[in-house]
C-alpha cells in the first residue's frame, strides 16, 4: 500500500503533464492532418514518421502512452502506431546516452543498439497483419472521437 | 530536470492552442485530456498497486541472482524472462545491470534482459499500455514484439566482440 502511494506521487506530475500535453495535441493536430502524415494510408510516409516521433518524444511512459492515444484518437494507424510505441521503447536515444553507456559501457551499448535497430520498421510493418488477424478487418479502429469533429470546421477561415 | 522540459513544452502546446485557437481551443483540450485522465485512471491506480507489489515480492537482489545463473540460450531466456517482470524504471534497471554484467552474466543474456525490459515489461504494459491504447493494439503489439528480446540475445554477442 505504501509503494503504491509512493509510485503514484512519484509519477502523478508527470501523468498529468502527459495527459495536458495530449489534451493539447489533440486540439492542435486536425484529424485529417494526423490521417495524412500517419494514417493506415500514408504507407511509408506514416511508418517513417511514427517511428521518427517514438524515437524523440521525451518522458516516461506517463508522457509517451497519453501522446500515442491522442494521435490514435485522432487517426493515426495501427502500422504508425506501432513503429512509434516500439521506436520509444528499444531506442531511446535519451535513455541509451544518459544510462546505458554509462552504466554498460559504449561497446555493449552500441552492440545492443545496434541489433535492435530493425525493430521498430519489423514491428510497425508487422502489426497490422497481425492486428487483423487477431481482430477481423472490423476490428479496425474507426477513430470515433474523429467522426464528430469532422462534421464541424475546425479552423474558422478568416 | 525532466518536469522542467515536460511543463515547458506543456505551456508551449497552450500557447500554440491560444494562438490557434483561442481559449476556446484551450478548453476543448483541457476537456479531452480530462477525459483522458477518467478513462484511465482506475487501471493506472490497480496497475500502480500491482507495480509496488511486484517490488516488494521480487527485490532486485533476486533478479540479480537468476541472471548469474545461466549462459547461451539459457542465458538469454532466463535474462528474457527477468527483463519481462523487474520491476523498476531506467534508473533502477540499467545499474542493476551494470552490477550483473561485471560479476560475469553474458553478453547475450544482458541484451535480452534490458530489450525485454523495454519491449514486453509485465507492469508498464498492464499499467499504461492497456489502458491508453486498449487492448486490442496491446495484444497485437506484444505478439509481434515478443521474439525481439531473443534477436536482440542472439545477434548482440557478435556485433559487441566486433566493436571491442
Amino acid at each position: 500500500m505504501e509503494g503504491t502511494w509512493r509510485l503514484l506521487l512519484g509519477a502523478a506530475p508527470d501523468l498529468l503533464i502527459g495527459i495536458g500535453l495530449a489534451g493539447m495535441l489533440q486540439v492542435l493536430l486536425p484529424p485529417d492532418m494526423v490521417g495524412r502524415w500517419m494514417g493506415d494510408e500514408a504507407g511509408l510516409l506514416g511508418l517513417s514518421v511514427g517511428m521518427a516521433a517514438g524515437a524523440l518524444t521525451p518522458g516516461g511512459p506517463y508522457v509517451m502512452f497519453p501522446i500515442a492515444a491522442a494521435l490514435m484518437s485522432s487517426g493515426a494507424g495501427i502500422g504508425p502506431m506501432a513503429g512509434f510505441v516500439t521506436a520509444r521503447n528499444v531506442v531511446t536515444i535519451n535513455r541509451f546516452l544518459v544510462w546505458e553507456v554509462p552504466f554498460l559501457g559504449a561497446p555493449f551499448a552500441f552492440a545492443r543498439l545496434l541489433a535492435c535497430v530493425v525493430m521498430p520498421p519489423i514491428a510497425a510493418v508487422l502489426l497490422p497483419a497481425v492486428y487483423r488477424l487477431l481482430h477481423g478487418k472490423s476490428g479496425v479502429q474507426q477513430h470515433p472521437s474523429s467522426v464528430p469533429e469532422t462534421d464541424a470546421p475546425r479552423e474558422e477561415v478568416p | 530536470m525532466i518536469e522542467a522540459v515536460l511543463g515547458g513544452l506543456l505551456v508551449t502546446a497552450i500557447l500554440f492552442v491560444m494562438a490557434k485557437r483561442g481559449a476556446a481551443g484551450v478548453q476543448e483540450g483541457a476537456r479531452v485530456s480530462y477525459g483522458m485522465l477518467r478513462s484511465v485512471a482506475a487501471q493506472i491506480l490497480i496497475g500502480m498497486a500491482l507495480a509496488a507489489m511486484t517490488q516488494v515480492v521480487l527485490p532486485t537482489e533476486i533478479i540479480s541472482r537468476w541472471m548469474g545463473a545461466g549462459s547461451g540460450i539459457l542465458g538469454i531466456v532466463i535474462g528474457m524472462a527477468a527483463g519481462a517482470i523487474v520491476p523498476g524504471g531506467p534508473y533502477v534497471v540499467l545499474p542493476l545491470a551494470g552490477s550483473v554484467m561485471a560479476s560475469g552474466a553474458g553478453v547475450g543474456a544482458m541484451a535480452a534482459f534490458i530489450t525485454a525490459w523495454s519491449v514486453t515489461p509485465l507492469t508498464r504494459t498492464l499499467m499504461w499500455e492497456l489502458p491508453f491504447l486498449g487492448g486490442r493494439f496491446t495484444a497485437a503489439r506484444l505478439l509481434v514484439t515478443l521474439p525481439f528480446p531473443v534477436i536482440a540475445g542472439l545477434l548482440t554477442p557478435p556485433i559487441f566482440d566486433l566493436l571491442r
